[in-house]
């Protein structure tokens, strides 16, 4: 054996640490304390909202402390050390609701989704879908297929109004195939169908809702794409009319808060569980101003048909939506 | 991050302190990657090593580092002295007292890839040096620690002496 490699040999012989990532009880106590205390202290750089710095010595002690006297500390800590107001993580769960529930903005989303599940339509599919929408229902869509791992052909273009409080509204679609604009809904009814492959599933409603049932918590942070992000959760399953979530899960940016990721986990009835995955391309925040409104109506389609019904269909959707069917 | 992280920075900090700095230097650490989470990369490990290193470098300067590095170097020894004075003390013992005649500079490039399992470009990040540079102090680290565990090697009691007098 080489003298090097045999010296090496040695050396890791002579770790006076064995099994270093199992951690006794009160070890993982600790780590667990010390995680709510960093969750409780204000991300960013120490010239914002620093904390509260005590003398060393006192905060040696609470962190030192162990068992339930050191989870105890450190929420003692959370308030007293770093004099934060709310918990902190309700203050990241209200930034992460406030950032997609904007009335003064339109949120242009460009996204990717990827479904899988037996015995679902959608399942094993990866589709683009961009869209636009307002707080107050008004959305404009248009779903992509995948090509490769880019966004393909334009397949449909939808545009319309979500009745307020419901998921459903009049919309008129552009069918690319048949180059034809047909009177439809928007958003899709709770009949045996999937919930969330409906593209026009809001984050920002979802979220709202999870919020206001107490159900989000953070777990955790991490990174998609070099950015850092929180991990919002809301593990314990949830009932909306015949679906039960077992999971949702949100990345958002940590300094944006606008989502990153969704992934959800839904069973329907006994139906096989299914898994919808979504990457937000683009999540972003536009001024509501005459340019990103406009974004909210369908594309012109000058040599697409009209179906019956589409144009009287147009006024129902409300002021300032552009008629694609002009007589 | 935390919890991939949590105890393997932790046992860095126990690799290198006493047991009632670690805790400090843990918090220490994951406070400071809190804080700048924006300068902490797609690989936190050799980074949070980095912070660890200097937040550790600073409790000990605090606490008169020499002395307290050779006392965690003695915890390890087994106290001998109780025992058979004619006890051959193991290798592992003579390798980390050798260890702990080196300078911290020598220690950390050796302890790093050793006992932390980097390799040399992540260790490189972690000691906050260019790959390069972090090979030839591995090499030079590695040639001390040769020279010292020759000159331990052929004085085995005075060693054992030696140890129980430190801690």
């Amino acid at each position: 054996m080489r003298p090097d490699k045999e010296l090496m040999e040695r050396l890791v012989a002579a770790d006076p640490l064995t099994d270093v990532e199992r951690l006794s009880p009160e070890e993982r106590r600790e780590a667990e304390a010390l995680l709510a205390r960093l969750l409780a202290t204000p991300i960013g750089p120490s010239t914002d909202r620093r904390p509260v710095r005590r003398p060393r010595v006192g905060r040696s002690a609470l962190l030192v402390a162990g068992g339930a006297a050191c989870a105890a500390a450190a929420a003692v800590a959370a308030i007293e050390v770093f004099d934060s107001g709310a918990p902190a993580d309700a203050r990241i769960v209200e930034k992460a609701v406030a950032a997609v529930t904007r009335e003064d903005a339109v949120y242009h989303v460009l996204e990717r989704r990827h479904a899988t599940g037996r015995g679902f339509p959608e399942a094993g599919r990866t589709f683009y879908f961009e869209s636009w929408r307002t707080t107050d229902g008004r959305i404009h869509g248009k779903e992509f297929a995948a090509n490769g791992a880019r966004r393909g052909k334009l397949r449909r273009e939808t545009a319309g109004r979500l009745r307020p409080g419901s998921t459903l509204g009049p919309a008129l679609t552009y069918d690319a195939r048949r180059n034809t604009i047909y009177p439809s809904g928007v958003g899709r009814p709770d009949v045996g169908s999937v919930p969330d492959i409906d593209p026009f599933s809001d984050p920002g409603a979802r979220l709202e809702e999870l919020q206001r049932r107490g159900q989000l918590r953070v777990a955790d942070t991490t990174r998609v794409g070099g950015r850092r992000a929180y991990r919002l959760v809301a593990d314990a399953p949830s009932r909306w009319r015949s679906f039960t979530y077992e999971g949702i899960e949100y990345l958002v940016d940590a300094k944006t808060y606008l989502p990153l990721t969704q992934r959800v986990s839904v069973r329907i009835d006994s139906q096989p569980r299914y898994r919808l995955f979504t990457r937000y391309l683009v999540y972003e925040r536009l001024p509501l101003d005459a340019r990103s409104r406009a974004q909210l109506d369908l594309d012109p389609h000058p040599g697409a048909t009209c179906a019956p019904g589409a144009a009287e269909l147009r006024p129902g959707l409300g002021p300032g939506f552009a008629d694609p069917c002009p007589p | 991050m935390f919890r991939e992280n949590y105890a393997l920075v932790r046992a860095y900090a126990l690799r290198r302190a006493p047991r009632g700095v670690v805790q400090d230097v843990v918090a220490e650490t994951f406070l400071v990657a809190w804080r700048r989470l924006d300068d902490v990369p797609d690989d936190p490990l050799p980074w949070l090593y980095g912070v660890a290193r200097r937040v550790l470098a600073n409790q000990l300067r605090a606490m008169h580092r020499g002395a307290a590095l050779e006392r965690r170097l003695a915890e390890s020894l087994p106290v001998t002295g109780a025992g058979d004075p004619g006890e051959r003390i193991g290798d592992a013992e003579i390798v980390r007292a050798a260890l702990g005649r080196l300078s911290d500079r020598d220690r950390e490039a050796l302890t790093l890839v050793a006992w932390h399992g980097l390799s040399g470009a992540r260790a490189a990040r972690a000691a906050g040096c260019s790959r390069a540079a972090f090979a030839v102090r591995l090499h030079r680290a590695r040639a001390r620690l040769a020279a010292e565990l020759s000159s331990l090697e052929t004085s085995g009691v005075a060693l054992k002496t030696d140890s129980l007098e430190v801690g």
